[in-house]
């Protein structure tokens, strides 16, 4: 048996371990074997390789340390910061960064609206990690320091040493070497002089090169000649990689416009992809516009009938649209497929709740409870807490709020909740520090200042009520009660 | 995650610690016999045909039988890959070709009809074999050339060498251009090329023809596209006899191409790809099965999902099979070599989540625990707040005390004063409050920081006045790290301080009886009088006098009637006996010593409150004459002012008369307001003796709650606090109203009765009226008297009804004698 035919072998099978061990044996024998140099070097970069345009993640330093950042205050609609609220219809509660909930957790949905370097250092920083988000690169370079540690005999190639201009014009080596660099070695820096030497050994024609370069210049942070480099290739060669890197800086660059205008035309040259159209689906999310990506992920199904993603969003839209039957179906798919985790037999919990199957709704949290890790029983408590109220138990209610709390400290929903319910049990004086802790820990919610302004109002302090009432419809401008409250203390004060 | 498994038909495990690849496993229908046979070949050197024959009526239709294999030969290399083709010249029937890594052999497969049940007999023979001079990756077997009933072979080596070989001959070897590592290697018989991946990761195409070409140097492709992206798979399907699809599976992506280098679809996959098999399910579906890293088998027409199943282990080659007993099955071979034969079941598989671990209790126990948790709970907070609370029971300060012994000479005593702390703490205050006649020296001490002890003494002496009580509290109070803190302890100050003992005497005006359970000798209970004295002054076990040190004149006796179990005590006045009272109260507590001559004081009291209102009017008076007074001078000096400025001179003498005169008014009645003030002090002081001596008496009758004696005390206890609109009397008839509305209220009437105004009160009889009702209802203890809540007939004699007919308090003395010494003292104040 030839060793490289059997390193070939392992390498197929994604054995890259043993492929890069044989590999090395055969360069002991003839260090200068490029097949088998290539070889160990993809071997090298399988193993550690991800789908970077899926792990995409902002954070502290892209979102803030960024001068392309066009409109501080963008018009509403053009900007995943302005977005604007739902109707009250399709309100949906927010999660722990002050994003509307989806139906599926991804990275993007954890980064927060990093408007100020305040938000932004608070937001992501929850009892899980106490390290809030830095930036992409440095996570990056984390792992590839990683990988070093399993080379006993130190790196396999010593980038700093390699001859950039002589490789880039080796085709075959090149291609394999650059992502070698980029994502075995996280060395941006030499994996752009290898890519800018290489384009132009190719003479501009391989779009290849120019995808490349633009991933280099995305994490430098230098986003617009990425996106000149992504739209160059793509003029070139369509790739639906290249479409979602170019729709990926778009996001970044908080321009949700043209995503859903890359991504269209993105579809018109791949029709049906199901990347593209999740990638709209999210964007459209994102901006509120529930109705058009819940079409969007019914196109998904349609195209692909068990993307776990697009049945969760596609439930939580029913749930939220007071259909929680209908959502209870998509759960119950969910749950067939195999999905077994605290997060969906919470889901299922609370739609049976909703949709009146009474007898499964303590089994259902009874199982989310024993299938959750961390925060996620936070949030499962703080569900409890509601079924409690609906049946009347306050006391139980109040406990399950406590709990929530006691897992998750920076639960404002359910600062504010224990807060309404211990005003009605009379302890008011308690209910105001609830509902300013709630206050502080999610500015993004409006129920925590709208309380506090009920309660300052029915106590007579009217100052404090006019002045949280505002603050309450500045989060959530629509909100009737708000506007009475608002409406009735401008009148009173007119009349002194 | 899939809703769907796919279900095992037959399996069967090939050879031990053998290895198997994607070109390991081969179906094609080798015999001829319109049905597919299974060939698989190992690393070792195995080759193994399978005919798989299942009974899907038959109950146990899943196992392997002896029968199924075909055959199982070691050959002497390894088996890379396997095809088969018309490979031998002048034979149409299929042969198999097995590529070696240094050689390539085709074989001839020979089935001998069996004549027993054991079936058929298959054997394979070599029919001719080509030595390779280089390693071998892959081989193909087509119709180069457009050649139809024949097929040749195509060797593709590792160092990217093309040899072909057309049946038993070499006819070309042809080095590829731009290669590096070996890629997948497909042959499209429309046009007639080969479609490869160079290293530069563009697929190429090359034309057999154009490859036969000796006279060009370098070879060119028809058609090149840059796809980006290694290769994992690659694979050709003939659509219609001039359309031709190429399928290429990379990590991320699955592109189709058409023969011509068109890109006609292309998906993005979520998952890393493990395998493929393409086919056709007849014009125009091309369907395509895609296993997944998570095991799942993925199939799409075209690049939609139509069908999604788990499988049971992770698959090298993947592949569909026309059985003889089956059309359209699923072949999978794993790694190891485990081939299985399987069938995508329509029935979903349910998922069933495995049980919870905590049996269900019955409701009633769940009932209990729950009660049992909400008790934990609710005694757990409130321990909690407690703990949460700034001012707890737990003091950082421990003080102690020490009272020094006195010798008879000593005038003062000293009190030593220990703190001791476990933590640092500062600011530390301690303040020695004494009665009036008693004076500490020092009365405060400060201590910047405590860390561990420290020690403080303070003397006690004795100045003119009445003393009634020998009571010393010792506040504390200091700051910690966190909070503050609060410490007091009381002492009381031995006896001999202010007492010395006195030969005893007989008739004097006032005398108390007390009686007790059990009596103690005299000498015994004022132990710390040295025996010198007891003998001095001829005072014995049952009867002592004593004097007060300070004012010797002032004297009481104390005798015991032993067998009576009786104590006798003899005083000049009543203010005298307060103290020994108050002693004798508090050593005997325990032997039950009791009196009911409460009334004794009230007379005095009752005179007492008449000065303090008396002196209190006299103040007020002597404030109107001063601020008059004040006036006068103002007048008469701005007068004075306004004619020394006048121009015309005139005399004086009236107007420095009259400044003289208002002076010497001022004067006096500045002097008298001293002395008014000096004396409703004294009065206060005589004030907090009665009441002391009231209120201790009344505790001595034995049938009074001790906590609505102690409010009572509380509510008139502040004699010595002095404002001029405020003084004792009006605090303590607004207190004893509240009581009186409160805890001593007797019936619901009480409740309601209007809160006395806020004036300052110039008469004492309502306040002495109070004072009276409550020490009524204190003796009376606690009884509700509901009848005279719902009575509204006044009872009562007619008489007090026609003095003060709207006074509801009045008629409720039951008590013969107060209500006697409080119409006597009214007598008196109407006599004055």
């Amino acid at each position: 048996m030839d060793t490289f035919y059997e390193a070939l072998s392992f390498y197929r099978k994604r054995k890259f371990e043993k492929s890069a061990l044989l590999c090395t044996e055969l360069l002991d024998k003839n260090p200068y074997d490029q097949a088998a140099w290539t070889l160990k070097m993809k071997a090298l970069t399988a193993q550690i390789m991800v789908d970077d345009i899926e792990a995409e993640e902002e954070g502290i330093a892209d979102s803030l340390l960024d001068t392309e950042t066009i409109a501080q205050a963008a018009r509403p609609g053009t900007s995943l910061r302005t977005a604007p609220a739902a109707t009250a219809a399709g309100l949906r509660p927010r999660g722990n960064t002050g994003r509307a909930v989806s139906g599926m957790v991804r990275p993007a949905t954890q980064s927060g609206l990093g408007t100020s370097l305040e938000n932004a250092l608070k937001t992501p920083r929850t009892a899980r990690s106490a390290r809030p988000v830095t930036t992409h690169a440095a996570r990056t370079l984390r792992l590839g320091t990683a990988s070093m540690m399993t080379q006993p005999d130190g790196p396999f190639i010593q980038v700093s040493r390699l001859n950039m201009s002589k490789y880039a014009s080796l085709e075959g080596i090149a291609k394999p070497l650059f992502l070698y660099i980029f994502y075995h070695e996280n060395d941006v820096r030499n994996a752009l002089d290898l890519a800018v030497e290489a384009t132009k050994a190719a003479q501009f024609k391989d779009w290849w090169w120019k995808v490349a370069l633009g991933k280099c210049y995305a994490l430098l942070g230098l986003v617009r000649d990425a996106e000149q480099q992504f739209r160059s290739a793509l003029k070139q060669v369509p790739t639906v990689d290249a479409f979602l890197r170019l729709s990926s800086i778009y996001t970044k660059l908080d321009q949700p416009l043209n995503v859903l205008e890359v991504c269209t035309a993105a579809l018109k040259i791949f029709p049906n992809e199901v990347t593209l159209q999740t990638e709209i689906a999210r964007i459209l999310e994102a901006l509120n516009n529930m109705p058009t990506s819940v079409k969007y992920y019914r196109e998904i199904l349609s195209e692909e009938a068990m993307n776990v993603e697009a049945i969760a969003c596609i439930a939580v839209n029913y749930f939220y649209s007071d259909q929680p039957e209908v959502a209870l179906c998509f759960y119950r798919r969910l749950l067939q497929m195999g999905l077994y985790n605290a997060e969906l037999f919470n889901n299922i919990g609370l739609c049976c709740y909703y949709a009146q199957h009474y007898d499964m709704v303590v089994n259902c949290f009874e199982r989310a409870l024993s299938l959750a890790i961390d925060e996620a029983a936070a949030d499962v408590w703080y569900n409890i807490a509601h079924v409690a109220i609906g049946v009347g138990d306050l006391m139980v209610a109040i406990q399950c709020l406590r709990l929530c709390i006691s897992i998750d400290s920076n639960h404002a929903a359910a600062y504010n909740n224990l807060g309404v319910l211990l005003n009605k049990k009379g302890q008011t004086r308690d209910a105001y520090g609830y509902f300013t802790a709630s206050q502080n820990l999610g500015s993004y919610l409006f129920e925590p200042f709208y309380n506090h302004s009920l309660l300052s109002k029915n106590a007579g302090d009217l100052q404090t009520s006019y002045n949280t009432v505002q603050k309450s419809l500045k989060i959530y401008a629509n909100h009737m009660p708000s506007k009475d409250i608002l409406n009735s203390l401008e009148k009173y004060f007119k009349n002194i | 995650m899939s809703l769907f498994k796919v279900r095992d038909l037959w399996t069967t495990k090939c050879g031990k610690d053998e290895v198997f690849e994607s070109s390991s496993l081969l179906i094609a229908d080798i015999r001829g016999q319109n049905f597919d046979d299974i060939i698989v070949g190992s690393h070792s050197g195995y080759l193994r045909i399978f005919n798989p024959q299942f009974d899907l009526e038959a109950e146990e239709y899943g196992a392997f039988k002896a029968i199924d294999q075909l055959i199982e030969i070691q050959l002497e290399e390894p088996i890379l890959q396997i095809a088969v083709g018309k490979l031998v010249s002048g034979s149409k029937v299929n042969h198999l070709a097995i590529l070696h890594p240094r050689s390539v052999a085709v074989y001839n497969v020979i089935t001998k009809t069996g004549s027993t049940e054991h079936g058929d007999q298959c054997q394979i023979n070599i029919v001719y074999e080509h030595h390779l001079k280089r390693s071998a990756y892959s081989f193909l077997v087509g119709g180069f050339g457009g050649v139809e009933g024949r097929d040749f072979l195509c060797v593709l080596g590792l160092d990217g060498t093309l040899m072909f070989y057309e049946q038993e001959t070499l006819s070309l070897t042809r080095l590829l251009p731009n290669f590096l590592l070996p890629s997948p290697i497909v042959y499209i018989p429309h046009t007639d090329s080969f479609v490869l991946l160079n290293s530069n990761w563009h697929i190429e195409s090359y034309r057999y023809q154009i490859l036969g070409e000796e006279s060009t140097d370098r070879v060119l492709p028809s058609w090149s596209y840059n796809l980006g992206e290694d290769v994992n798979d690659m694979r050709f399907l003939s659509l219609t006899t001039n359309e031709a699809a190429i399928f290429v599976l990379t990590e991320r992506n699955f592109y189709c191409f058409g023969e011509t280098g068109v890109l006609k679809f292309c998906k993005r996959l979520q998952y890393i790809p493990l395998c493929c098999h393409i086919y056709s399910r007849g014009e125009p579906s091309v369907m395509s099965m895609i296993v997944s890293d998570s095991n799942n088998l993925l199939i799409y027409e075209g690049s939609k999902l139509k069908w999604g199943a788990q499988l049971h282990a992770t698959p090298v080659a993947i592949s569909r099979a026309s059985l003889e007993s089956l059309q359209g099955c699923l072949i999978v071979l794993t790694e190891e070599g485990e081939l299985e034969c399987a069938y995508l079941g329509t029935e979903p598989t349910v998922f069933v989540p495995p049980p919870i671990q905590n049996s269900v209790l019955s409701n009633a126990e769940l009932e209990s625990k729950y009660a049992s948790l909400q008790h934990q709970i609710a005694t757990y907070s409130k321990a909690s707040k407690e703990s949460l609370g700034a001012p707890t029971q737990k003091s950082e300060i421990k003080l102690t005390t020490k009272t020094w012994p006195m010798s008879d000479s000593d005038t003062t005593c000293s009190i030593e004063i220990y703190l001791t702390t476990g933590s640092s703490v500062h600011n530390v205050n301690i303040t020695i409050e004494v009665c009036k006649p008693l004076v500490a020296e020092p009365a405060t001490h400060f201590i910047q920081t405590i860390n561990d002890s420290v020690e403080v003494s303070t003397r006690i002496s004795v100045s003119e006045g009445d003393i009634w009580d020998l009571n010393c509290n010792i506040v504390c109070t200091y700051l910690s790290e966190e909070t503050f803190g609060v410490v007091s302890t009381d002492v009381e100050l031995p006896a001999k301080l202010v007492l010395e003992l006195a030969p005893p005497s007989r008739g004097q005006d006032f005398s108390l009886t007390f009686t007790a359970m059990q009596v103690v000798i005299l000498s015994a209970l004022f132990s710390d009088f040295s025996a010198d004295s007891w003998n001095t002054t001829n005072s014995n076990e049952y009867a002592a006098g004593f004097r007060y040190r300070n004012n010797p004149s002032i004297t009481f006796t104390l005798t015991l009637n032993r067998p009576g179990l009786k104590y006798r005590l003899e005083g000049d006045s009543v203010t005298s006996l307060t103290l020994p009272v108050c002693i004798l109260a508090k050593k005997l507590a325990s032997k039950h010593l009791k009196s009911n001559q409460y009334s004794l004081g009230l007379n005095e009291l009752f005179s007492a409150i008449d000065e303090n209102i008396r002196l209190r009017n006299l103040i007020r008076e002597i404030e109107t004459e001063l601020r008059l007074g004040s006036g006068q001078m103002r007048s008469a000096q701005r007068r004075l002012l306004s004619k020394m400025r006048d121009k015309t001179p005139c005399d004086m003498k009236p107007l420095s008369a009259l400044i003289a005169y208002t002076h010497d008014y001022l004067m006096d009645a500045a002097h008298r307001m001293e002395g008014a003030q000096i004396d409703l002090n004294k009065n206060g002081h005589l004030l907090a003796n009665l009441l002391k001596f009231t209120f201790t008496m009344i505790r001595l009758t034995g049938n009074v709650l001790e906590e609505e004696l102690k409010q009572a005390y509380e509510a008139v206890c502040c004699t010595q606090h002095m404002s001029e609109e405020q003084g004792w009397a009006e605090i303590t008839q607004f207190s004893l109203s509240h009581l009186l509305k409160t805890i001593l209220a007797r019936s619901v009437r009480d409740q309601f009765t209007p809160d006395p105004h806020t004036e300052v009160i110039t008469n004492s009889f309502l306040l002495k009226k109070k004072i009276a009702v409550v020490i009524d209802r204190l003796l009376k203890g606690h009884r509700p008297r509901e009848d005279r809540a719902v009575s509204p007939i006044m009872e009562g004699d007619d008489e007090e009804g026609k003095e003060k007919p709207t006074d509801s308090l009045y008629d409720e003395l039951e008590s013969e004698e107060i209500r006697n010494l409080l119409k006597k003292s009214q007598h008196n104040l109407d006599h004055l």
